[in-house]
């Protein structure tokens, strides 16, 4: 079982000092196989959300469960992909996926490891790469050889905190849709956590839009463009508008409440 | 062809030929030869122009060592000339200046006497020294260097196992800073005397030296670097399930150690300052010995040719050390 429980979830920083809480009594349940985009204003506690899911930070009130456990620490049922800091500098495209790779399952063969990690690497168009360095890859490449990483571990939950951030608008498309494809071709359907600050990233990929305002959740929508989206097909349909409206509002809604204080 | 061309290309090819250099190239030659015999003749200035071997009499020492030398850079300038990456009048500018510097050692000893000859002795007088004492030299080149590769490798080796350690355990952090910023505050050459005075061996003290001149900083140098390193960087390591030790042997160590491989150069020079000044306190082999034993022999031309042969080692080594960095540090961005 890997559907995730936020159960009255609170947190702050530096536990014994006097921090104010980030996030406050958050409740939530993500079904096993789930996507589902976190997004709000930044600073609203999204990443530190994603920590305390992965087991990076411990909650200072309430549970994160996975299934029916308490997460007391980082695991190899789950996997983060960050905007940047993913990959090791040192090492080339193909050695991060061993390495990965081994981490996840120290008995595999160093033959099996390899050939998994070029298979992975395949399927994100980089066999080509596979012995590059971070620094010779530009910044999507290095992206998505963090997600072959990330999807090589084969970890039930995948976290990505703003993976596409830092991509440029055409590149971020190509990855967006490499992520729906890649999720939706294994045969394991794995349950995807996804921190963004772009609306219409969180629409197009998600099953399910999770609205957070500073420390807790403001709004929950559900999506379901269902499996196959199309992208033209997508953005221009009317569900599409009317939810990117609702989104948009909200964002302007903390604008507003910003102006007044 | 039009003429204008045709006279543009022989000109084009003219120049490589006779230019500045070459001309130098061709006077040093020359001067090299002139007024040899006069040189050699006289008992003061003939220092290691004359050797005498007891089985075929004197042997003349013509300046062969010095026109080889002048005929090694002529050499390179061609090469460089021809195939180099640099502009040709980068090129053309360096060994003009190159060839400048022994035309006027030479001539400036020789024939216009504005150099001292006893404390400067001309240029096939101190190349000739290479071809006499070389056994020595060898000898002496790898007592040093011996020394160079256990201090600094000790030096860099502990120094990077300890940064790391304090580096990540704030608490050893705080209780030792202070105490190593007080011991790196001092220069090794304050306390080398002291130290080599104390040692039983030369040997024993000069690696001790070295080493604290290497290990202190290299050990501060980690301990910023791992402070430095983004906690997202560790974060993303927790997350693929390491432990705290194996982040911070297979993390953090090659994120923090290998810049200091950067820092190798002027590591190794630092220890060859150390070294050398080591040597002429109290050594009795080594490259700086041999230019300090000259000098107390008031012989300059030994201690020319021992200052020159520091130089060549040591930019050998600088070389041999950028070759090393660019295998070793593939994976840094290149330095725009
Ligand atoms: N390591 C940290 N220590 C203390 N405060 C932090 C730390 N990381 C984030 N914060 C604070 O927690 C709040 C939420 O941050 P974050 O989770 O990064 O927001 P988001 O990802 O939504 O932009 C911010 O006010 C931020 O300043
Ligand atoms: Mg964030």
């Amino acid at each position: 079982m890997s559907g995730i429980k936020l159960d009255n979830l609170s947190f702050r920083y530096n536990q014994n000092g006097s921090a104010d809480y980030v996030l406050e009594n958050i409740n939530a349940e993500i079904k096993e196989g789930e996507f589902v985009c976190f997004i709000g204003p930044s600073g609203c506690g999204k990443s530190t959300l994603i920590t305390l899911i992965e087991g990076l930070n411990l909650p200072t009130e309430g549970k994160v469960l996975i299934g029916d456990n308490a997460v007391t620490g980082p695991g190899s049922d789950r996997c983060v992909v960050f905007q940047h800091y993913s990959l090791f500098k040192w090492m080339t495209a193909r050695k991060n996926v061993i390495f990965g790779i081994k981490q996840a399952n120290k008995k595999i063969s160093a033959k099996e490891a390899d050939a998994l990690a070029l298979d992975y690497l395949t399927k994100v168009g980089l066999a080509e790469n596979a012995d590059k360095y971070p620094h010779q890859l530009s910044g999507g490449m290095q992206q998505r050889v963090a997600i072959a990483r990330a999807l090589a571990m084969n970890p039930d939950i995948l976290l990505m905190d703003e993976p596409f951030g830092a991509i440029d608008t055409k590149n971020r498309m190509q990855l967006q849709d490499l992520l729906l494809q890649l999720c939706e071709s294994e045969e394991k359907k794995r349950t995807v956590v996804f921190i963004t600050h772009d609306v219409e990233e969180a629409l197009y990929l998600a099953d399910r839009v999770i609205y957070m305002e500073p420390k807790r959740i403001k709004e929950d929508i559900t999506i379901d463009f269902g499996p196959k989206r199309v992208r033209s097909e997508v953005f221009a349909s009317d569900k599409y508008h009317h939810l990117r409206n609702r989104l948009v509002t909200l964002f302007y809604e903390n604008i507003d409440a910003e102006v007044v204080l | 062809m039009s003429k204008t061309a045709k006279t543009s290309k022989v000109l084009n090819i003219l120049k490589y030929i006779i230019n500045i250099p070459n001309v130098f190239f061709v006077g040093a030659v020359g001067l090299a030869l002139y007024k040899i015999n006069e040189l050699a003749l006289d008992p003061a200035k003939n220092q290691y122009l004359i050797k005498v071997d007891p089985a075929k009499g004197v042997i003349y020492q013509a300046p062969w060592a010095y026109i080889a030398v002048l005929v090694f850079f002529e050499a390179l300038f061609l090469y460089r000339l021809f195939r180099g990456k640099k502009k040709f009048v980068n090129t053309t500018d360096l060994y003009t200046i190159v060839f400048a510097v022994f035309l006027f050692w030479d001539s400036g000893v020789k024939i216009f006497g504005i150099l001292p000859f006893n404390l400067l002795p001309p240029p096939q007088n101190v190349f000739n020294v290479f071809t006499l004492d070389y056994a020595v030299m060898i000898d002496g080149f790898f007592q040093s260097m011996f020394l160079i590769v256990v201090s600094v490798g000790l030096g860099m080796g502990l120094g990077i196992l300890c940064g790391l350690f304090i580096g990540w355990y704030q608490r050893a952090k705080e209780a030792i800073s202070p105490i190593i910023n007080l011991i790196a505050a001092v220069p090794a050459l304050v306390y080398a005397p002291y130290i080599v005075a104390i040692t039983p061996t030369f040997k024993a003290a000069s690696i001790i030296v070295i080493f604290m001149g290497i290990y202190f900083p290299t050990m501060m140098n980690m301990v910023s670097n791992v402070q430095a390193v983004d906690a997202k960087l560790i974060d993303s390591a927790k997350s693929l399930n390491m432990s705290s030790l194996s982040i911070l042997v297979k993390i953090l160590l090659p994120e923090c150690a290998i810049p200091i491989i950067g820092s190798l150069r002027i590591r190794v020079a630092t220890a060859f300052l150390i070294l050398i000044m080591a040597e002429t306190i109290g050594a009795n082999s080594g490259l700086g010995y041999y230019v300090k034993r000259w000098v107390a022999w008031s012989d300059y031309t030994k201690t020319f040719a021992g200052i020159i042969l520091i130089a060549v080692v040591v930019t050998g080594i600088n070389a041999l050390i950028a070759l090393f960095e660019r295998k070793v540090l593939k994976w840094i961005e290149p330095q725009k």
